[in-house]
């Protein structure tokens, strides 16, 4: 298709090829779509505005236009207490639960030792510089319960100790709406451990 | 290899990574069909059934169908998860650096019943904390052995002479053991050390339990095999460097 397209259409195709998740013919399809879309310039400012004004709280990590971010300015917000995410996605994920009131750090990914992608690839340097400042208590380790998830944790756990702060990370156990007849036997374990009385 | 288009086997999850919105691509290794890179759907989803079954590190029960370009997990069930092992930093490092030298060794399609026995024995033995190095260190020597890259532990690759305790010398680039004599400017391997190779090599499991090595002869396989395995991949394995982070950087100023 590439050939046959015009020069700029083949060229937009190949810019959304880059995003993660986009085929070949999903990328036909969106470029075709932009083409033929009035708004489409709207889009192209977003993108550039975006790319322009957005950067890392210099706090928290998170992505924003503002420094500090309105979640590290909240001066409602419990400040002794860190919750540490991969991603900012995670940031509105727990927001949205509504029972977390503390700061919180992203570390814009997780330790991957067979990718190669190490501390030194992730915000744990700023994460250190915040926590020697003396007022945070409590870390809520909140990386994903997967085997990264679980070996970042363990990693921070291990640098953050001699700080002597109290290091958790949250209960694992069943989603809502799950079968206990399809969780895998770690999950399982988990949340037999952690049960609790009703 | 011709793979039936909806097969079921057991399998032990090298490494995973995502792919599109939720899905992850999967690479097993199973003992009949040898290592695969499967496709799990939706796997990512908090509520996905397969999801906490196909994590790295599983001895799983797998049913594979055949899809438009790979096959696809259709049913999973988790047998083993080496929950100890996954508790503790360092022995999770080292068993997931078994699991990338079995993935970046082993040629997919190809029977694996040896290498998948002795990654599994290793893992068990990685999870009850038994001398997890020597069990690193003799699957290391499968490994290479298994995929054509075995090193020379008898016999002097330059004259033919059997090394005894005297030791000798270990040469990536000539393929193993050199004699003192034609070893000049290769890494000196001692007689200790040999003779643990070849112990590595031929005991069974069994005798291998009853094994311990000084730690200088365990320092010195670990470096030469290292230095063997970096030759044979053209470079180190990934996981290593964070396992060496761990070893020996210190985390915090003054912290080791």
């Amino acid at each position: 298709m590439q050939e046959v397209a015009a020069g700029p259409l083949a060229r937009l195709v190949q810019e959304l090829l880059r995003f993660p998740g986009i085929g070949p013919k999903t990328a036909q399809r969106l470029a075709y779509f932009i083409i033929r879309d009035p708004e489409a310039s709207s889009l192209a400012e977003a993108i550039l505005e975006a790319k322009e004004r957005i950067i890392f709280c210099s706090q928290c990590q998170n992505l924003t236009d503002v420094d500090p971010c309105p979640l590290c300015a909240d001066p409602r917000r419990d400040r002794s207490l860190i919750c540490v995410v991969e991603d900012p996605l995670d940031v509105l994920a727990i927001e949205r639960s509504g029972r977390y009131r503390g700061l919180y750090h992203v570390l814009h990914g997780v330790l991957s030792p067979m990718d190669g992608i190490g501390p030194e690839d992730l915000k744990m340097e700023q994460l250190l510089a915040r926590l020697r400042g003396g007022s945070v208590k409590e870390v809520i380790i909140a990386t994903n319960p997967s085997l990264e998830g679980e070996a970042t944790a363990m990693y921070l756990a291990r640098l953050l100790r001699p700080l002597g702060i109290r290091i958790t990370r949250p209960a694992r156990g069943l989603p809502m709406g799950a079968d206990i007849q399809y969780a895998d036997e770690v999950t399982l374990a988990r949340a037999i451990e952690g049960r609790q009385e009703l | 290899m011709t793979l039936p288009r909806l097969f079921k086997t057991e399998a032990l999850v090298l490494r995973h990574r995502p792919l599109a919105e939720a899905d992850r691509l999967v690479t097993l290794l199973t003992p009949r069909y040898g290592k695969l890179e499967v496709k799990a759907k939706g796997v990512r989803r908090a509520k996905s059934r397969m999801g906490g079954h196909l994590q790295p590190l599983t001895r799983v029960l797998v049913q594979l169908a055949q899809g438009r370009t790979r096959y696809v997990v259709a049913g999973c069930q988790a047998l083993e998860g080496f929950p100890s092992l996954r508790a503790d930093l360092d022995r999770l490092t080292l068993a997931l650096y078994l699991c990338e030298l079995a993935d970046r060794l082993l040629v997919p399609g190809v029977e694996a019943q040896m290498p998948y026995a002795y990654l599994l024995e290793s893992l068990r033995h990685l999870e009850e904390g038994r001398k997890p190095n020597l069990w690193a260190r003799r699957l290391e020597l499968a490994l290479l052995r298994y995929s054509g890259y075995g090193p020379e532990l008898q016999r002097c690759l330059a004259c033919g002479r059997s090394l005894g305790p005297e030791g000798g010398a270990f040469s990536p680039l000539a393929g193993g053991l050199l004699c003192l004599p034609c070893g000049q400017g290769a890494a000196p391997i001692s007689g200790p050390a040999l003779r643990a190779l070849s112990l590595l090599e031929d005991a069974s499991a069994a005798e291998l339990a009853r094994l311990d090595f000084p730690p200088s002869v365990e320092h010195e396989l670990e470096a030469h095999l290292r230095a063997y395995i970096v030759h044979v991949l053209e470079g180190q394995a990934n996981t290593l460097d964070f396992l060496d982070k761990l070893r020996h950087v210190p985390l915090i100023s003054g912290q080791r």
